[in-house]
């Protein structure tokens, strides 16, 4: 028994380096920098939001009964240029609702004529809240949503080419589009 | 040439690297010539490893930008001073350093006078570390390394980093650190000798002062500078990395007092040990916080999972294996311990306990998040609120012990005794409690810190009376005798304890704040002063531009009492821009002034803090420095006199 | 290049030096104004490394706060506006993690280890039978 006491420091710290060389291992831990959403696998928090072109609203019961896109976005980010030809590639798939994030109306115009518009809808969070109600940190973010208008996918981040093959496709194939 | 010169000290970095191999291998041949005398190994690694750290500052100095380091981090037009300290403001010539030091260290243990075989088996661990820390920067963190494409000018250092006092924190605190890797070496040369007993308690004390010395001031420079840069008035936010030099720092103020207990009673021969070789670790192991990306902090570096992974290993290495040898070498401290209860051992070792149990709280604290991820892929967050909510019963218990131990004696066990000293003192803080609470209703966890500050400041007074005999003074024919160095040094470090919890508690309860947008002319109150807006001006300095704000303060009375310049500086070439807050220094509280963003029609928006009492926290913590440097002057004043005898 | 353009989305990275309540952000009630401030204080800034929404100047952190204060305003306790922000964003934005089972090691650690501590030291101590 008292030899034991005299390993207990080796081991604590045999552990403490195990857990330090795994996460150091794994692609997911801690340098990721994401942080998870919990609205996985919850119903969309908001059913209704304001159209940026007519004064009309979106009713996203609507488009319940097949799945649909969510995504946020905004003229003065970087990374949603990069991702625009995907979605536009997406667009073709599956319906997609932009909601443009803290930004002017003009410069959202001028954004989707040059980068082109894969919008069904478009909707605008002049004050950020909207994207706080969904648990949004940052632009992009893409949400999928299933047929009974649940969240099963949240990306931050743009959809590049990669992500596009890798995570949006087969959850699309999964849900049969 | 400046490509020569480079050259050279890349050439000198790999032959530290080999010299330092054969420092560690020379004791498995040692025959009874003693190494040490030709040639002197140890020194060489230092030189070499000098000699290579002065190219890379030339290369700076001179901004070299064929050289990659000077170039991801300098720029022609830094102010000189930063040139300079922006060798180490960076992964690898912050690691350079860190040899260094250590190369240093391991140069002057070589040269002092040491029993033969314990000196070889120290140098031989010294040899080792030298060596493991000089592959680590060889192959994974190369200073030396050259730019792909030269560019006409390199990219700048982080204008925050651009400070004076900030070019002194890495040295310092690195010099904590290594000297806890020679205590450590220390440890695993008396546990392969065999022989852990008074003596050796008596050379290995020194470095642990300095170790501490030097922490204690490393952390106080990093927190005063968080304190007057980063604009929040805040000196402490339990960040990953913040905790990482203050866990070390925990466990050599335990080290530093188990140690008396080895070299004056001959216990705690296992617990010294084993606190040695933690103490390392755990200032290893915020290396690997601060450099391997695995936590997310304000501090990190550039992360990169490669260098995480080597650090892994050294830590591994210096780690499990003297860990393994403590534990095998277990024969060694086999002796059942006496110890009596109201002496001075069993103050030291509950308060060795209560450092030692803060530092693993902290541990836990600050890798839980990443043991819940990797577990289940859960996220949360363990910041301030669980620090400070854990730890505040231990750190209130210390200041308790800390008031008891210096005034019991060694092995005598008196509750008598102990009733007879401590009555007044107790009874005088029970009042000055109970007055807190009841008139002046102040917040309990306050009345409660204070209490116990000045539970301590009265012992300590209560010691220094007792010592120079002013108590007795009327009796008899006792004459007033001074304090002992050492008597000093204690009070002293144990006043600054006391002086620093005061400041850091009033400031968290009794700090204000006022956030108002300004115009030219218009005032803000606080507290029983104003203070008048009068406008900005611009300014050019050597790299930034800069908007100066004019404040006057004013008293009750409308008298002047100073003006305070906030400033907001913009630095082009790294597009950043800092504010630099303008401090009103007083005992009684700073006032604290930070100026916004705004313009000459709207306002400019100015938060203003009064933050009473909170020069204490920095004064405390260089009064304990100070404390720590008597002790080495005693300590080595008592070294002289055992010499000449 | 690595991870450059997760990083780059988050734009409302804090620059660690400017400011965060603004003057207009402050309720005129200065007891609501409290509520709010501590709350913040509570609350992390998830585009920042390890502040909380009071002393961040991103955009994020406005918006969090200007949340708070809304929903103070409108009545709701403490406890329904932190149960709100972890019903979006989790556990993560809490910086005093809460009591549940994910945490219960975390914070029994403390009493955990001083348990344990006594129980060698019990083991490594031999008391005196009598007392001088």
């Amino acid at each position: 028994m008292k030899k034991f006491i005299f390993f207990t420091p080796l081991i604590i710290i045999f552990l403490i380096l195990s857990m330090l060389l795994f996460a150091l291992l794994s692609q997911n831990i801690g340098n990721k920098k994401t942080i998870n959403s919990v609205l996985l696998n919850k119903p969309i928090p908001t059913k209704t939001l304001l159209s940026l072109n007519l004064n009309k609203l979106i009713d996203l019961e609507m488009y319940s009964g097949s799945p649909f896109l969510v995504n946020f976005f905004s003229s003065w980010c970087e990374p949603c240029k990069l991702e625009a030809s995907n979605l536009e590639k997406l667009s073709e798939k599956i319906p997609i609702i932009g909601i443009s994030y803290k930004d002017q109306k003009e410069d959202t115009y001028l954004f989707l004529d040059k980068y082109g518009n894969p919008y069904d809808e478009i909707s605008y969070d002049s004050d950020g809240n909207i994207a706080i109600n969904w648990g949004v940190y940052g632009v992009p973010e893409t949400f999928i949503i299933n047929k009974n208008g649940i969240i099963i996918l949240r990306h931050p981040g743009p959809i590049t080419t990669n992500v596009l093959k890798n995570e949006i496709i087969p959850i699309l194939d999964e849900i049969n589009l | 040439m400046n490509n020569f010169i480079v050259e050279l000290g890349h050439i000198a970095l790999v032959s530290a690297l080999v010299l330092s191999v054969y420092q560690f291998v020379i004791v498995f041949f040692k025959n009874e010539k003693n190494y040490i005398i030709i040639p002197n190994i140890p020194v060489l690694v230092f030189s070499t490893t000098l000699f290579s750290f002065l190219t890379l500052i030339y290369a700076f100095l001179v901004s070299d930008f064929s050289v990659d380091l000077v170039s991801k981090f300098s720029h022609s037009s830094k102010p000189l001073i930063y040139k300079i300290s922006g060798t180490w403001a960076n992964h690898e010539g912050s690691l350079l350093l860190w040899i260094l030091i250590l190369t240093f260290f391991s140069a002057i243990c070589s040269s002092l006078k040491l029993p033969e075989r314990f000196h070889s088996l120290l140098s031989s661990v010294q040899g080792l570390l030298n060596s493991l820390f000089l592959s680590l920067c060889i192959f994974t963190s190369n200073p030396f390394y050259r730019s792909t494409l030269i560019p006409n000018d390199g990219l700048g250092l982080n204008p925050i980093l651009q400070d004076l006092l900030l070019a002194f924190h890495p040295p310092v605190l690195y010099i904590g650190y290594v000297g806890l890797s020679v205590s450590f070496s220390y440890a695993i040369a008396a546990l392969i000798n065999g022989e852990i007993d008074k003596k050796w308690a008596a050379l290995i004390r020194p470095w642990i002062i300095l170790s501490w010395v030097a922490l204690t001031l490393g952390i106080t420079l990093g927190s005063y500078w968080a304190y007057y840069e980063l604009g929040w008035g805040g000196w402490w936010f339990w960040d990953p990395v913040e905790n990482a030099a203050l866990m070390p720092w925990l466990l050599a103020t335990a080290l530093l007092h188990s140690v008396i207990v080895l070299e004056m009673r001959n216990e705690l021969k296992a617990w010294t040990i084993l606190l040695c070789i933690l103490g390392f670790s755990f200032s290893l192991l915020g290396t690997f916080i601060v450099r391997s990306g695995v936590i997310t902090s304000v501090h990190s570096f550039a992360s990169d999972p490669e260098r995480g992974l080597v650090i892994l290993t050294i830590l591994f290495l210096s780690t499990a294996i003297p860990l393994c040898i403590f534990a095998l070498k277990a024969n060694l401290f086999h002796k059942k311990t006496e110890i009596n209860f109201f002496t001075k051992e069993m103050s030291l070792i509950i308060n060795n306990f209560i450092l030692v149990v803060s530092s693993f709280i902290i541990l836990i604290g600050t890798m839980y998040p990443l043991f819940l991820e990797i577990l289940n892929g859960s996220q949360i967050t363990v910041g301030a609120p669980f620090f400070v909510a854990s730890l505040s019963p231990f750190m209130i218990s210390t200041l308790f012990f800390m008031g008891i131990g210096p005034l019991i004696y060694w092995k005598k066990n008196s509750l008598v005794h102990f009733i007879k000293i401590f009555r007044y003192p107790l009874l005088f803080t029970l009042l000055i409690f109970l007055f807190f609470i009841t008139f002046l209703n102040l917040p309990l966890m306050f009345v409660v810190s204070f209490s116990l500050s000045f539970w301590l400041i009265i012992n300590i007074i209560y010691l220094i009376l007792d010592n120079t005999n002013i108590l007795t003074f009327f009796k008899k024919d006792s004459k007033i005798k001074s304090l002992s160095k050492y008597h000093l040094a204690v009070c002293v470090a144990h006043i600054g304890v006391s002086v620093f919890a005061i400041g850091a508690v009033s400031e968290n309860y009794f700090n204000e704040e006022v956030i108002e947008s300004v115009k030219p002319g218009e005032k803000i109150s606080i507290g029983k002063n104003y203070l008048i807006f009068d406008g900005i001006t611009q300014k050019m300095g050597p790299n930034y531009i800069s908007e100066i704000g004019k404040l006057t303060l004013l008293n009750i009375d409308g008298e002047i009492i100073t003006q305070m310049f906030p400033e907001k500086r913009l630095f082009p070439i790294e597009r950043q821009s800092t504010t630099e807050v303008a401090i009103h220094r007083k005992i009684s509280g700073d006032l604290y002034a930070v100026l916004g963003d705004g313009d000459s029609s709207k306002g400019y928006t100015l938060r203003i803090y009064y933050k009473p009492l909170v020069s204490l926290i920095w004064m405390g913590a260089l009064l304990m420095a100070v404390g720590g440097v008597f002790s080495l002057i005693a300590n080595y004043k008592k070294r002289q006199i055992h010499q000449n005898i | 290049m690595r991870n450059i353009l997760l990083i780059s989305f988050v734009l409302l990275l804090n620059p660690l030096n400017v400011f965060s309540i603004e003057p207009d952000e402050i309720l005129s009630d200065s007891k609501l104004e409290n509520r709010a401030r501590n709350l913040s204080k509570g609350i992390r800034c998830l585009v920042c490394q390890n502040q909380s929404i009071d002393d961040s100047d991103s955009e994020l952190a406005k918006d969090l706060r200007k949340i708070i204060r809304i929903k103070i305003v409108e009545g709701k306790k403490d406890k329904e506006i932190n149960d709100f922000l972890v019903e979006k964003y989790g556990n993560f934005i809490l910086m005093k993690p809460p009591f549940y089972s994910e945490t219960f090691l975390l914070w029994s650690s403390p009493f955990i280890i001083v348990f344990i501590g006594f129980i060698i030291i019990f083991f490594s101590l031999k008391k005196t039978r009598s007392e001088n």
